[in-house]
Formats: C-alpha cells, sequence, structure tokens
C-alpha cells in the first residue's frame, strides 16, 4: 500500500454562539468537523443545544470541556460526568476532552485552567480521575496541555514528561495545543521542539491552535488573535510527523466573523498540503 | 517530594489568593512566576484577575437587562462586590448569579434604581426559560376538555413562567440595546404583569391584565378549572374567556391532571 494515499487533511473549528446565524444558513465550508465547548449545552436545552443537533446532522463533533477538573483532590463532581454523559450519548462525538489542569477545590469554582506542581503526587491523582471519569463516561478522554503563568519549584517532571506518562498510565490520548506550548514555552523559557519532539505521534488525537496576547512581561493564552507566525512554525512541525491527527481553531474572545476563523483554518490547510498532497501526487 | 496533603494544601492556598486574596508564605516561595512577571504575588493575580473578570462576564451576559439600566461603571464594581462575597460553587459559569437580584436589593441605596432587583429578577428568568427544553402542547382539540370535565387541573408546559412587577420592567427591557434618550421617555412607574413562554423554539413575552395573571397563577398553582371559575365575577368574565384563548394561541397547556 503507498503511505500517502492514507494520508487525510482533518480540519475543525471551534463552534462559537456567535456563528450560529451564518452557520444555520448551511454555508460551504472547508471545515470538516466542529468543537463545542460541553458546557455550553450540558445544561441547555435551547437554542444552542438545538443548533448543536443541527450541525450534528452534517458534520461529526468533538466534545471539549473546562470544568472536568481532573487534578481535583476530592474526586470528580458525579454530576458533571453525568450530565456529560448524557450530552455524549446525545451527540456521539468523535471525541471527548477536557485540560491537564484544575479548576477549584470543594466548594469553590474558580472556573480557570489553574497550574499545578508535576509531581508523582499530582501523577498519582490525575491518573485517578481520568480512570474514575473514563469509567463513568464509557470510553477514553484527551487530554490539553493548558498555558501556564507560573511553574512551581516542586516539580518532578517535565511538563511533556508529564502528559506522556498520564497517557501511558491511563490510556487516555492528548489534545496537543500548539499555541499553548509555544506560550508556556516563551513564558517559562523552554524548547517548544523540545517539547513536540518529545509527544509520541500515535498518542495525540487532536491539535488545537489559536492566538495569544502579549502582556508586555508574558504572552496570555486569549484565543483573541490569528495565529502567530511561530506557532504555525511548530504546527508544520507537528503536522509533519503526524498529517492524519484532526486539528482545529480556537477564537473566543473579539471573536470575528465565521469566514475570518475560516481562513485560519486555510492557511493551516494550506501547510498540510505543502507538506502532504504534493508527496501523495510523487507517490502515486 | 511533596506529601499527599501538600497538593490539597496549595489548591486551598491558591483557592484562598484567588477568593480572598490571603496570601500564604508556603505558596509564594514555590512559585517561579512567568517571563518577566516580578513576583508570585503578581503570578497569583493573572489568575485572580481573570476570575473577577470571567464571572463579570457570566453576570453581564445573564443580567443584559440589569446593565443596562446601571450602566457600566456602577453594574462592574457591584458585579466586583457581588463575587466577592458569592463565591462561585456550580460547574457551569453559566449558572451564576442566581440570588444577584437579592443582591441589588441589599444595595439599593448605592444604586438608586427603585426596579433594579425586578429587572435581575426578569434577566435570570428569560435565562431559566432560554435553556429551558421546549414543552409538547396539548393539542387545540383537546383542550376542550376544559368544557367536559371542569374538575380537572391543567398542567401547564416546564418552558412557561409568570412574572410581575410594579414597575415597567419588560418596556425597559426591551430597550436594552438602544440608547440611553429612548429609555427617558418611559414611565417606570406602571405595573406589568407577564407570561413568558417558548412555543417552537421561540421565547414569546405576553403582557397580561392583573385579573388574567391571576387566573393563570391559580392554575399554575394546580387548583382545578372549576375552583377557577369560582373566582369568576360579571368584571372579569372577560378576562377568563380571553385566557383560555391565550391557552389556545401560545401552546403553554401541556397536560391535564384529575
Amino acid at each position: 500500500m503507498i503511505d500517502g494515499l492514507q494520508k487525510q487533511c482533518n480540519p475543525g473549528v471551534g463552534l462559537r454562539s456567535t456563528h450560529f446565524p451564518y452557520l444555520e444558513r448551511s454555508p460551504d465550508t472547508c471545515i470538516k468537523w466542529f468543537e463545542a465547548v460541553s458546557e455550553n449545552y450540558m445544561d441547555s436545552f435551547g437554542r444552542p443545544r438545538l443548533i448543536l443537533n443541527k450541525i450534528r446532522e452534517q458534520y461529526p463533533i468533538a466534545l471539549h470541556g473546562v470544568s472536568m477538573n481532573l487534578l481535583s483532590t476530592h474526586g470528580l463532581n458525579d454530576l458533571y460526568l453525568q450530565n456529560l454523559k448524557a450530552l455524549i450519548d446525545d451527540i456521539e462525538p468523535f471525541i471527548v476532552s477536557d485540560h491537564l489542569c484544575w479548576t477549584g477545590t470543594k466548594p469553590s469554582n474558580i472556573h480557570d485552567l489553574l497550574p499545578f506542581p508535576y509531581t508523582d503526587e499530582s501523577l498519582k491523582i490525575v491518573c485517578q480521575n481520568i480512570d474514575h471519569a473514563q469509567n463513568i463516561l464509557g470510553r477514553n478522554i484527551v487530554i490539553e496541555n493548558v498555558s501556564t503563568y507560573m511553574t512551581f519549584k516542586q516539580s518532578e517532571f517535565t511538563e511533556w514528561d508529564f502528559l506522556v506518562e498520564v497517557a501511558k498510565r491511563t490510556d487516555a490520548k492528548l489534545l496537543l495545543d500548539i499555541n499553548n506550548i509555544y506560550v508556556s514555552s516563551h513564558n517559562h523559557g523552554f524548547d517548544p521542539i523540545k517539547y513536540i519532539n518529545a509527544i509520541p505521534t500515535e498518542i495525540v488525537s487532536q491539535v488545537h491552535l489559536a492566538g495569544y496576547t502579549d502582556m508586555g512581561d508574558f504572552l496570555f493564552d486569549t484565543h483573541s488573535k490569528p495565529v502567530y507566525p511561530k506557532v504555525w512554525e511548530l504546527f508544520r512541525l507537528f503536522i509533519e510527523k503526524a498529517p492524519n491527527v484532526p486539528f482545529m481553531m480556537e477564537w473566543d474572545e473579539d471573536v470575528p466573523e465565521f469566514p475570518i476563523v475560516e481562513n485560519e483554518v486555510k492557511k493551516a490547510i494550506d501547510i498540510w498540503e505543502n507538506l502532504h498532497s504534493k508527496k501523495v501526487h510523487n507517490d502515486v | 517530594m511533596m506529601s499527599k496533603s501538600n497538593l490539597k494544601l496549595f489548591q486551598e492556598q491558591f483557592v484562598g489568593f484567588i477568593n480572598d486574596d490571603a496570601s500564604s508564605n508556603d505558596l509564594l516561595k514555590d512559585i517561579l512566576p512567568a517571563g518577566r512577571i516580578p513576583n508570585s504575588r503578581e503570578a497569583l493575580e493573572v489568575h485572580q484577575n481573570g476570575y473577577i473578570a470571567r464571572l463579570t462576564e457570566a453576570l453581564g451576559e445573564t443580567f443584559e437587562g440589569t446593565w443596562f439600566i446601571m450602566g457600566d461603571e456602577l453594574f462592574f464594581s457591584i458585579c466586583e462586590e457581588y463575587i466577592k462575597e458569592n463565591k462561585s460553587i456550580l460547574y457551569n459559569l453559566s449558572d451564576y448569579g442566581e440570588n444577584f437580584p437579592s443582591f441589588l436589593k441589599q444595595r439599593l441605596d448605592m444604586i438608586a434604581i427603585p426596579f433594579v432587583q425586578d429587572m435581575a429578577r426578569f434577566d435570570w428568568m428569560f435565562r431559566e426559560l432560554f435553556h429551558e427544553k421546549q414543552h409538547i402542547s396539548t393539542p387545540l382539540n383537546e383542550l376542550q376538555r376544559i368544557e367536559t370535565e371542569p374538575n380537572i387541573s391543567l398542567i401547564l408546559g416546564n418552558a412557561v413562567r409568570l412574572f410581575s412587577s410594579q414597575f415597567s420592567i419588560y418596556k425597559f427591557w426591551n430597550l436594552r440595546n438602544q440608547t440611553d434618550a429612548e429609555i427617558k421617555n418611559i414611565n417606570y412607574e406602571s405595573s406589568e404583569n407577564l407570561l413568558l413562554y417558548k412555543q417552537n423554539e421561540e421565547i414569546f413575552v405576553k403582557e397580561l391584565s392583573e385579573a388574567q395573571f391571576d387566573i393563570i397563577s391559580s392554575l399554575m398553582s394546580g387548583k382545578s378549572v372549576a375552583s377557577v371559575l369560582e373566582m369568576v365575577n360579571s368584571e372579569n368574565q372577560n378576562d377568563l374567556v380571553s385566557v383560555f384563548q391565550i391557552f389556545g394561541a401560545s401552546g403553554i397547556v401541556a397536560g391535564f391532571k384529575c
């Protein structure tokens, strides 16, 4: 079999309510799938859920959560998992993901993707929680690396080694956020290429792209801009090794009209095609 | 190496800083701030500021009408006060703010808008209805059972709400995206009785007379049609007729209870 023929470009985009009116008109698009933020639909049976169901009729959906609280030292919230399971049963997503972070301690919820020390203790807790989530949801979940604005003296692992170890111990896959890798590498002074090269491509199920904001003293993960050139370079590096991994663009603040977001996805497709389409032709 | 209790302690100290500005030396000394952030405290403030911003944004999305009548400066400062006093405990950010209307009532001296609490109640009710599943309406021909079986009670759909205020809340709320000049023409001192409901997945708001409101309230509370008919006198007979017309047109009846 010719290796090149198996390659498939899988571009997606984050589903945002500001784009609902545009998407309801079923426009022609280069997008092959959408990623929906789980919490926006889990407890809503109104218009957002209707639109999601309608889009699901035409496209595959990935569900992406922000509140699973995988580093919780109190265990996971069972109501959350039940409600997520009900949404999963309804939508039948091809990916269910959340973040490698914690979001609060009982009873407070900070609604943020909070950093933690990469220690054996953290590893044990996150693996227990992922196992629990996977048991309740009846499927493997996918874990995303987050941007951070501090590290901790107690850390015993690099972030990439920690991620790989989590995947190894739980069978969870990784959602590699290339923008987050770049933001954290800039903030903490590590080599983002070393990070990407340390992640075995076979454990990556999805890639995120987004734009950050330069705050002067640090880079902030705002999802409010187009993708920066250095992030494109890292994307090229990864997607060259892993052509079939679905990739998508997130835009959450100052969200522009859909075609502008789609334009960022087209840039990613161009990179993909430059790397792989020519190769496919040559192979044929 | 951290002991098991250390991650828990770390998280409690971290949350203590965000919620109550309580800085622990143990936490601060272990943090290596990113980039050129000068110190651990300022690194924590990235998350502390983000917390206030996110919850304010959530309140702004839910309490659109309230934000409109209060203006940016007052709304944001009240939100900050509310957020500091009311920690978020639910996983869904859009569920935050249930007791915001009563908080506004406590701050009425400062806000000086007599109907601010009612506007916030309306915002919250509208949000609830927005996320509510569309009920299945009882078909028109089945509604005729009311005539032949007066001892039955009506079950109103889950996507139905009643709202009443001594102020013109809905008139203001409808103008929430307009300019100040337009709202100045509204007399806020006239009472409103409203029926909010979903039909064909769309939200409708209908103004009711006081008598219509009372009749629907009684039916909603589970009173039988017969007992509601007893409330009718020559003055409100027309209201009763119109209520049944509303039932027919709005699809708010979702069943019967014998």
